[in-house]
């Protein structure tokens, strides 16, 4: 009974955001190895996921081979430009993708035989889709038609359709972006004046809209078009509003043109005001801006793409000191210390047992190990069992068990989904933090959330700082949401650089990585990145932990949340994770694990 | 080897004093076995130029690189061409000074030197190969420091102070970065010459594959070769671990391709197999079927 609810649960994760069942860093990783740049993080947009593993792979093969061949930035602006001139642009973008695919494939076939297969396999899984199908607009008959052609069948259909088709398979000769541009032109051109529902379409949108050109006046002014193009580029940061919406190539979802949420704003006055609340809410930042851009670079990659960081150690500038945040943290604080000193004897056991199981188990540094031989250091005293018996180990050897020295990060979880057991984190952070540093081990104590674009690291306590700083930890308090991912990826990356062989990462959070924007102005988001919930965000998070053990770093996952969410701190930490039931039991579950992490690090 | 060498366009005086060292020191016929015959050759021209005058001129070597870079191929191929006989030792956190030099044992009834690996190796001029180097400990190693430098001896307690041969020569290995390696204590790498091994390239591993797999297609040694640079170009990207970036797996599936195995399934058990971490098997398996898919015969991989 259990195993089926668990299975209907993480089913139901699965499922949730609808999102696509290859995650954004497995179809990144199939551009990357196509085009062997792993600089760009791949757009997805031109190239929706279907689901399905066998179409999939065919298609971002294509979405490679743009990147790969082609300029992508000017493939996405020139389908813009249809897209903001033309009212209903779907057959012109639909020759502009057929294009683009028969021209990869092409191409990329010669480099990769396996294409054949894949190319072959994915079209008898869309065509066999179109038998009970018929084409509702002109788009979608070309596309029908394109792949009924390809495997091999002649479908009945006008003869504009399959001129097009023909001329679209004679692109094999272009090799930029500027002459694949060249070659759509002449291609529309050529088709142009035969095709009434062009014809139509064009003078509709000429009376609907003043925007709409006629589309000769876009071949011919083809320079201008493609200067225009490159201006468009450049402008991109400054202009008022970008906003990148391309439609997909997606057999299934048909041709309509989703409207990305993606929206990029740049207000310079803005983004300082931004910058300051920051300053206000949580404290001044750690790292001079330069470090910090450098930093955010680094981090806010791929998904998180457009996020910010605020790193910050909770002290608060004169002008700051008296503002409401402060008052909170500190009424926060006292509630904490009041939890934690009703229970002082608990907690205080839970530290010593801790500290204990620590000693014992890591370090035991200068453990020497004596066993008998027959070869080594001779014992003197047994050498009288030479001539008398068969027992040769007269002899021992001394081995040392060195496991180096230690480096622990503690990453409390402060998202506002942790509001009613604020004072538990706290403890249990603080009773981790005091063990380590009773045995003398470095650790650093953190926590995070997101508050606007920025994912906020408050750090309360700094490797070498003294035993007394960590009463600071109960200045922890929950607000906000949270970028989990992103958060891992900062700690890592200042961990990862810490000199000391082992490195360990605990990880105090219940498991619901989540970071959307409830705001009314859609004008809060200033670089436009993305939403972050669900599967999308838990797998996420999943891959930056793995990442990290990759990195060598101990990552052990504390579960603070309700067991009705266990199933999503299962899929993040693998089986590396704690629950705790009771906080008696406490030290002795942390204890046993990151024993047993450091075993792992030492077995490797 | 010679012919290999000179095939491989390495520096033909080099060449001329390596026949004059091979035929200036001899070794004990009892140690014939100990000359190894490598398997593979190793493919780099420029890394044989330095090894070579660096052995020459009577200094040890540090081979750095990362994986399935050959390290151990070359220390191998180098003690073949030297026509020395060699001792290998693999070094791992117990290493200690009496694996290296030597311990008492109990000979004969009575009390006698066990010896270590460097030991015969210094006194019967072969040459020592020290596998992992960096997986020790630095003060274990630091028994060699007399060994290695200007000095040339092994003073072991007890017993005899004893010289190194004149043709006794160290080459260690090791992979800089790798998880439970340590950081190499200076006095150690400076009584070295380090050779640092670059990746795989395109053209070497063709002509390890081609070497190695007669009647492998051209289409699929072009496919093999780029699979394993793909895995490689990702490892260094550090998108998936170096488990699945593995020439031997390799190697050893185009084998079972050969013996008639699906090439698909022969690639899973030979590099996809090498990971065990649910993520890093998708991405590594996407790799694969972007150039070795399910349908691939194997008459298309090797020629009848």
């Amino acid at each position: 009974m259990n195993a089926q609810n668990e299975k209907s649960k993480s089913e139901e994760y699965f499922n949730k955001d609808n999102i696509n069942r290859i995650s954004y860093s497995r179809a990144s990783n199939m551009i990357w190895t196509i085009t062997k740049d792993y600089h760009h993080d791949p757009d997805f947009s031109l190239i929706k996921a279907t689901g399905n593993y066998k179409i999939d792979i065919y298609q971002n093969a294509i979405l490679a081979g743009i990147y790969k061949y082609m300029d992508y930035s000017v493939i996405t602006d020139y389908i813009e430009y249809y897209k903001m001139n033309v009212s209903d642009p779907s057959a012109f973008i639909e020759i502009i993708l057929i294009a683009l695919e028969e021209f990869c494939i092409g191409k990329l076939e010669k480099e990769r035989p396996a294409l054949v297969f894949h190319k072959n396999r994915a079209l008898k899984l869309i065509t066999q889709k179109y038998f009970f199908e018929t084409p509702k607009s002109m788009a979608q008959e070309l596309r029908q038609t394109y792949y009924f052609k390809k495997i091999g069948k002649n479908p009945a259909v006008a003869a504009k359709i399959l001129n097009i088709l023909n001329e679209i398979n004679g692109i094999g000769d272009v090799s930029c972006a500027d002459e694949f541009i060249e070659f759509i032109g002449n291609l529309f051109k050529n088709h142009f004046h035969i095709e009434q529902h062009f014809d139509v379409q064009i003078k509709q949108s000429e009376s609907n809209n003043q925007k709409t050109s006629d589309f000769q006046n876009i071949n011919e002014s083809k320079d201008s078009l493609n200067s225009h193009l490159f201006d468009e580029i450049e402008d991109e940061y400054v202009s008022a509003e970008y906003n990148p919406n391309i439609g997909g190539i997606d057999p299934k979802d048909g041709y309509d043109y989703n409207e990305d949420k993606r929206e990029m704003q740049i207000n310079p006055a803005l983004y300082h005001k931004m910058t300051e609340k920051i300053q206000h809410y949580y404290g001044k930042a750690l790292l001079n801006p330069d470090e910090l851009e450098k930093l955010e670079r680094r981090v806010c990659k791929g998904i998180h793409g457009g996020c910010r960081l605020h790193i910050t150690d909770g002290n608060f500038n004169e002008e700051h000191l008296n503002n409401y945040r402060v008052k909170y943290i500190k009424k926060q604080k006292e509630k904490n210390m009041v939890d934690f000193n009703d229970n002082y004897r608990v907690y205080n056991r839970n530290i010593i047992k801790l500290k204990d199981i620590l000693q014992r188990s890591i370090i035991r540094d200068t453990d020497y190990v004596k066993t008998k031989s027959d070869n080594g250091m001779v014992m003197a005293d047994k050498l009288w069992k030479i001539n008398y018996t068969k027992d040769l180990n007269v002899f021992f050897k001394q081995s040392r068990d060195d496991t180096g020295e230690f480096v622990v990060d503690i990453l409390l979880d402060s998202s506002g989904s942790q509001m009613e057991r604020q004072s538990k984190v706290a403890s249990q952070g603080y009773i981790i933090s005091s063990a380590l540093s009773m045995c003398n081990i470095p650790n650093r104590v953190l926590s995070f959330n997101s508050f606007l674009d920025f994912t906020v690291i408050r750090r309360f306590t700094d490797y070498n700082d003294h035993i007394i700083q960590n009463r600071k930890i109960f200045e922890y308090y929950a607000t906000g949401s949270n970028r989990d991912g992103l958060a891992v990826r900062t700690v890592v990356d200042s961990l990862e650089k810490r000199k000391e062989e082992n490195k360990i990462l605990i990880i105090l959070s219940d498991g619901k990585p989540n970071d959307i924007k409830i705001t009314k102005v859609s004008a809060t988001t200033i670089k436009g990145e993305q939403d972050y919930k669900g599967i999308k965000a838990i797998k996420d998070t999943a891959a930056e932990i793995r990442k990290a053990r990759m990195k060598g770093i101990a990552v052990l996952g504390v579960f603070t949340g309700d067991e009705g969410e266990l199933e999503a701190e299962k899929l993040i930490y693998g089986k590396d994770f704690a629950y705790i039931h009771s906080i008696d039991r406490f030290s002795d579950i942390v204890g046993l694990f990151l024993k047993r992490q450091i075993q792992n690090i030492l077995d490797n | 080897m010679i012919e290999f060498l000179k095939d491989h366009e390495v520096n033909p005086k080099l060449i001329d004093d390596l026949i004059y060292f091979r035929d200036f020191y001899s070794y004990d016929k009892q140690y014939e076995g100990r000359v190894p015959v490598p398997r593979f050759h190793y493919y780099g021209k420029e890394v044989w130029d330095m090894a070579i005058a660096a052995i020459l001129e009577g200094e040890h070597i540090l081979i750095s690189g990362p994986k399935a870079t050959g390290k151990n191929v070359l220390a191998d191929n180098l003690a073949c061409a030297f026509n020395r006989p060699s001792w290998t030792v693999s070094f791992n956190v117990n290493t200690d000074s009496s694996t290296l030099i030597g311990t008492d044992t109990f000979i004969d009834n009575r009390v006698d030197i066990r010896k270590g690996a460097v030991y015969e190796c210094a006194i019967n001029g072969g040459f020592g190969i020290f596998d992992e180097i960096n997986m020790a400990k630095n003060d274990a190693v630091a028994v060699l420091h007399s060994a290695l430098d200007h000095r040339r001896i092994i003073d072991v307690p007890g017993y005899d102070k004893i010289y190194l041969s004149e043709s006794t020569r160290f080459i260690g290995t090791m992979n800089y970065g790798y998880a439970g390696t340590k950081e190499l204590n200076e006095a150690l790498v400076s009584r070295f010459m380090v050779i640092d091994i670059p990746s795989m390239s395109y053209s070497k591993l063709r002509k390890i594959l081609s070497s190695e797999f007669e009647n492998l297609t051209d289409e699929y040694l072009e496919q093999f070769t780029q699979l394993f640079l793909d895995l490689q170009l990702k490892s260094q990207n550090s998108e998936i671990s170096t488990k699945s970036v593995d020439l031997r797996g390799m190697i050893a599936a185009l084998r079972t391709i050969k013996r008639g195995l699906s090439p698909h399934l022969a690639v899973k058990m030979g590099i996809l197999g090498k990971t065990f971490d649910e993520f890093e098997k998708e991405i590594v398996l996407d790799v694969i079927n972007l150039r070795i898919p399910e349908g691939i015969k194997n008459e298309d991989v090797f020629k009848k």
